[in-house]
């Protein structure tokens, strides 16, 4: 967990929450399949776009935490799953 | 030499901004008096120099005092300043040298008998005065919050002839050095949380991200026991965060325990809390709940019963991480980069989703208490997780997250 906090710092001076802008688009760009599942996602659960970079910083941080470069399917569908209450 | 001028500092915000203290004394009936936007504590400083003056074994003055504090157009509060007009009216009256004066500051508030009190704000003070080269003069009890900004040069004072000595030379003061304590963190923790995976996976995920996670479940389930662990791990996961936080304690007047620098505040409001209690408000507007738990978790529990005007105003701070208060004759920001957790029931009998009882809530009343927390502050919420019922097993095993966290903590 500090590991996963620490690379975070390293790479652009801050934890993922304080990402904004181009430095958000650029560490938090998502592989093909995860752009489509976050498209549909936005799509059929009517996301904002605010929703939307703050979903791309949570699947950031659970590919932190798993260790992985790039951000996966399996981190964005994790991430949307944790919007449970957008759901309902 | 009838005149003499002493540095000290004004507290507005988050800011400290330098003082002069001008003392003249003209011929003329025997008389004090205090202009420069002055308020009452301030303008009752005259007494209590006139007495600390006189029982310290000095002699006051009988001539015509006048004491101005610069810059005219900024409000200046509280008893900060009688030990600076104390020292002027000393050093006017040639009690006192005066070419040190240009080279140290003052802060305090003096009792009748001499003594040095404890003024509010002091740490914000201290920083500036280190960032302009001088020494800072503050009162003993407040010396502790000075070990935050190691720079600077501070020396605490108990009376004020300790301060007359140590301008005089004769018995210099000693200069703080404070160690400041590692102390280990005490307080719930993620192992103390039993069940409740998916939970505490949310919590860790969080707690790396700074955003803000919600639980929802059926009552009963200690949503509230696993938001209350944040902070347990917290101050192991960023350090160095301790001035900026410290500066806002120390001007809330609930003064700051130096002993917990390093953890990262955990506030807990009861949802009886006010709009400006939780921003921050009065006049002039102090720091609310957010901006106590800056660098820290602003704990919400039972979400839905705080008011919904007071939730909504939560919006803009956790966008900017700060929050701008506007009043006619004051404007502040202060810094509010809070963690949120937030705990609620899904319907007002806090049965729904247990799937053990009935939910006894219409779909209507379900919605009306959903309904009180807003879109756009949900909108807000990256990691919203449904809290299941505890199997009564799992209510005796440990929690491996926590192991794990303890593991990096003591690697």
């Amino acid at each position: 967990m500090i590991a996963a906090r620490t690379l975070q710092v390293e790479r652009r001076g801050s934890c993922n929450a304080e990402l904004g802008g181009r430095p958000l688009e650029r560490v938090c760009a998502a592989g093909a399949d995860a752009g489509r599942m976050l498209a549909a996602a936005m799509e059929r659960m009517a996301l904002s776009a605010r929703a939307y970079h703050r979903i791309l910083r949570v699947a950031r941080t659970i590919a932190d935490l798993a260790g992985c470069e790039g951000i996966g399917a399996e981190h964005v569908a994790e991430a949307i799953q944790f919007r449970a209450l957008d759901c309902t | 030499m009838p005149l003499a001028i002493v540095l000290s500092r004004a507290q507005t915000g988050m800011e400290s901004r330098e003082v002069a203290v001008e003392v003249d004394l003209a011929p003329g009936l025997p008389s004090l008096s205090i202009v420069g936007l002055a308020e009452t504590a301030v303008k009752e400083s005259k007494d209590r120099v006139r007495s600390a003056i006189h029982n310290a074994g000095f002699e006051f003055p009988t001539r015509r005092i006048t004491v101005n504090l610069a810059p005219a157009d900024l409000p200046k509060e509280g008893g900060r300043f009688d030990l600076p007009i104390a020292i002027g009216i000393l050093a006017a009256s040639g009690q006192l040298p005066v070419d040190v004066l240009s080279r140290v500051e003052f802060l305090g508030e003096l009792a009748l008998g001499g003594d040095l009190r404890g003024v509010s704000g002091v740490l914000p003070s201290v920083v500036a005065a280190a960032q302009k080269s001088r020494a800072i003069i503050v009162p003993e009890d407040d010396g502790h919050q000075a070990a935050l900004a190691p720079s600077a040069r501070v020396y605490p004072a108990s009376h004020l002839l300790e301060v007359t000595a140590h301008l005089a030379g004769t018995e210099p003061l000693p200069r703080l050095v404070t160690e400041l304590p590692d102390v280990p963190h005490e307080g719930p923790d993620l192992a103390d949380v039993r069940g409740q995976h998916l939970a505490k996976r949310a919590l860790g995920d969080r707690r790396r991200r700074r955003t803000s996670p919600a639980d929802g479940g059926a009552s009963g389930h200690r949503q509230d026991h696993a938001g209350a662990a944040p902070a347990g791990t917290a101050a192991a996961a960023r350090r160095g965060s301790g001035p900026e936080t410290a500066s806002v304690w120390s001007l809330a007047g609930s003064g700051f325990d130096v002993a917990r620098w390093r953890q990262r505040p955990f506030r807990s409001p009861h949802h009886g809390i006010s709009a400006a209690a939780l921003v921050g408000g009065g006049s002039p507007p102090k720091p609310g709940e957010i901006s106590l738990a800056h660098n820290g978790v602003l704990f919400l529990d039972e979400l839905p019963e705080f008011g919904p005007r007071v939730l909504d105003q939560l919006r803009e701070p956790l966008e900017t991480g700060e929050v701008h208060i506007s009043r006619v004759a004051h404007q502040r920001r202060y810094p509010a980069r809070f963690q949120l957790v937030a705990a609620m029931n899904l319907c007002r009998c806090g049965r729904l989703g247990d799937p053990r009882g009935e939910c006894r809530c219409s779909p209507e009343q379900v919605r009306k208490y959903q309904e009180r927390i807003s879109g756009p502050l949900l909108d807000r919420i990256d990691i919203q997780v449904h809290v299941k019922p505890v199997p009564h097993a799992s209510l005796t095993a440990a929690g491996e997250l926590a192991r794990r966290v303890h593991r990096y903590d003591s690697g």
